[in-house]
């Protein structure tokens, strides 16, 4: 039982909005519970790591004493980046995203490196992972890059998919051996403009080359899909299965904690 | 890991699309689960790691997971039951007296099996506010629906304009552990942001601070081996310059305390 692995979700942030009839001036911090079925399903304890920074902050826990406790990291889907943080400004003002988050889910992520441990991002974590180091993002698809196919539908949402091709001879089409195509879900509208550094793309959209899945060439586990597994319904045979991506993720987690 | 801080379990609100609460329009279309900023601030504060643990119960609609609430006891020190919704009266052998006040029936079974895991388990359990409700009637105890209906007499225990900015005056129980954290303090002003309460006590609860206008029950714990405690405020709340003089410092540091003396000795 003490030997499960202890896995962190990066939290959502709902802002203190003073014009919202309840929880006025509070901030909220949440999962999708989808996501924490998921992460859970092969056995491993997934706690929301809430950030220790805000208007009410008052402790003296950081970042390194949660990576120091828990064997991996999950950054979640969610709204999008501040486009600041790659060095731009906002195209269009609902195009802001969320600072604070992408302040609070790189500093859990660097803290996760740091102490060796995987991080594995989901969607808007793939974005937060590819810009954390180094790399930039389109601001909205579309209108950047309007040869796009579709990567969002706002009426199907997460019943919106299309093809994924693995580059092969990556970690990624290794774990689906005699597979070079799937379908997944696609429920983004930005999406990797600058390749970090050190990032080596696992799966592109084959319909636009669009980049689907990440993995750093560095020391230790940092992946990323652009799609969300937990979204994909197991019983579903016509999209991926996610399963090995998470076991490949836990067993990095089960090594690092073994190291 | 017998160093290091402390690893502190915290109950999830529990949010279903259409449900009573918050409406932020068409992206809450999924099951989410949630904790006001504060409240892990709060933990925070006494160099304790707050995490967040999801809500799966046994007879989860999901079935997806194979998590066991029994594994979070096993491997989180203590438990903190954040405030929130009302507990539902079928979970104290009532019916709802008003559609309003048909509570969180979701949210007691996830919560009752995650407390029920972690005081077996022998880990320290703390309630705030429904906390201390949900406790109450697990332990055998019931609540009042709704105090101004059921106890008209009672002063107001809430004030849905000012919602924490409201405040009344609590008496510490002499004798009580709660009293002995306080040392020369018998009396303090707390928020108070409930329009239930307890009824009857659970057989096995002490008494540990009451509203001296009403004799409303403010904060109790359960006399016997193990720490469950709980409180009708809100200590997380902390306002610059609001009237509440009962510092939390004294209540956080007691129940991590207990959890740090539980793993020590193990």
């Amino acid at each position: 039982m003490q030997d499960r692995l202890k896995i962190a979700i990066s939290a959502c942030f709902f802002h203190a909005d003073d014009q919202r009839p309840i929880f006025k001036g509070k901030t909220l911090q949440y999962i999708e519970q989808s996501v924490a079925h998921w992460v859970g399903s092969q056995g491993a304890l997934p706690v929301m790591v809430p950030s220790p920074d805000g208007d009410t902050s008052r402790g003296t826990v950081n970042y390194a004493d949660y990576a120091a406790w828990l064997d991996g990291l999950v950054l979640m889907g969610g709204s999008d980046m501040w486009p600041g943080h790659y060095g731009e400004e906002p195209l269009q003002p609902h195009w802001s995203g969320d600072r604070v988050r992408d302040q609070y889910e790189t500093a859990l992520a660097r803290a996760f490196v740091a102490a060796g441990k995987p991080v594995f991002g989901v969607c808007r974590g793939l974005q937060v992972l590819n810009v954390a180091f180094g790399g930039s993002l389109w601001q909205d698809i579309a209108t950047l890059r309007p040869e796009s196919k579709a990567h969002r539908d706002a009426g199907l949402y997460d019943q919106h998919f299309h093809p994924v091709e693995f580059v092969p001879g990556t970690r990624l089409a290794q774990l689906y051996p005699g597979v070079t195509r799937v379908t997944t879900n696609s429920v983004h509208h930005q999406g990797i403009n600058r390749l970090a550094a050190d990032f080596e793309v696992e799966a592109r959209c084959p319909d636009d080359l669009m980049i689907e899945a990440v993995r750093w060439r560095g020391s230790s586990y940092v992946a990323a899909v652009q799609w969300h597994p937990e979204f994909h319904d197991p019983k579903d045979k016509s999209v991926i299965d996610d399963a090995p991506i998470l076991k490949d993720f836990l067993d990095a987690a089960r090594a690092a904690r073994a190291a | 890991m017998k160093t290091g801080p402390l690893l502190i379990g915290v109950s999830s609100r529990i949010y279903t699309p259409g449900s009573v609460g918050i409406n932020a329009g068409g992206i809450w279309t999924k099951n989410l689960h949630y904790l006001e900023q504060s409240v892990a601030h709060w933990v925070l504060s006494g160099h304790a790691m707050a995490v967040m643990i999801p809500a799966v119960t046994r007879d989860s609609i999901i079935t997806r997971s194979d998590l066991d609430l029994d594994d979070y006891a096993g491997t989180l020190d203590g438990l903190l039951l954040q405030g929130g919704n009302d507990v539902a009266p079928e979970s104290y052998g009532e019916t709802p007296q008003h559609p309003d006040w048909a509570g969180d029936r979701v949210r007691d079974l996830y919560e009752v099996e995650l407390i029920d895991a972690f005081v077996r388990a022998g880990k320290p359990v703390f309630g705030i506010c429904r906390g201390l409700q949900l406790l109450n009637v697990m332990f055998g105890g019931t609540l009042l629906q709704d105090i101004a209906t059921q106890r008209p007499a009672s002063r107001a225990h809430r004030d849905g304009s000012a919602f924490e900015r409201h405040y009344h005056a609590v008496e510490l129980v002499a004798g009580t552990r709660l009293a002995e954290l306080y040392p020369g303090v018998r009396r303090g002003t707390v928020n108070s942001l409930h329009h239930q309460a307890i009824k009857d006590l659970a057989p096995d609860f002490v008494i540990e601070a009451v509203c001296p206008e009403d004799g409303m029950i403010e904060a109790v714990r359960r006399s016997g081996p193990g720490y469950v405690a709980a409180v009708q405020w809100h200590p997380e709340f902390h306002i610059p310059g609001d009237p509440v003089n009962f510092d939390d410092t004294p209540m956080l540091d007691d129940f991590l305390q207990a959890a740090r003396a539980f793993r020590l000795s193990n």
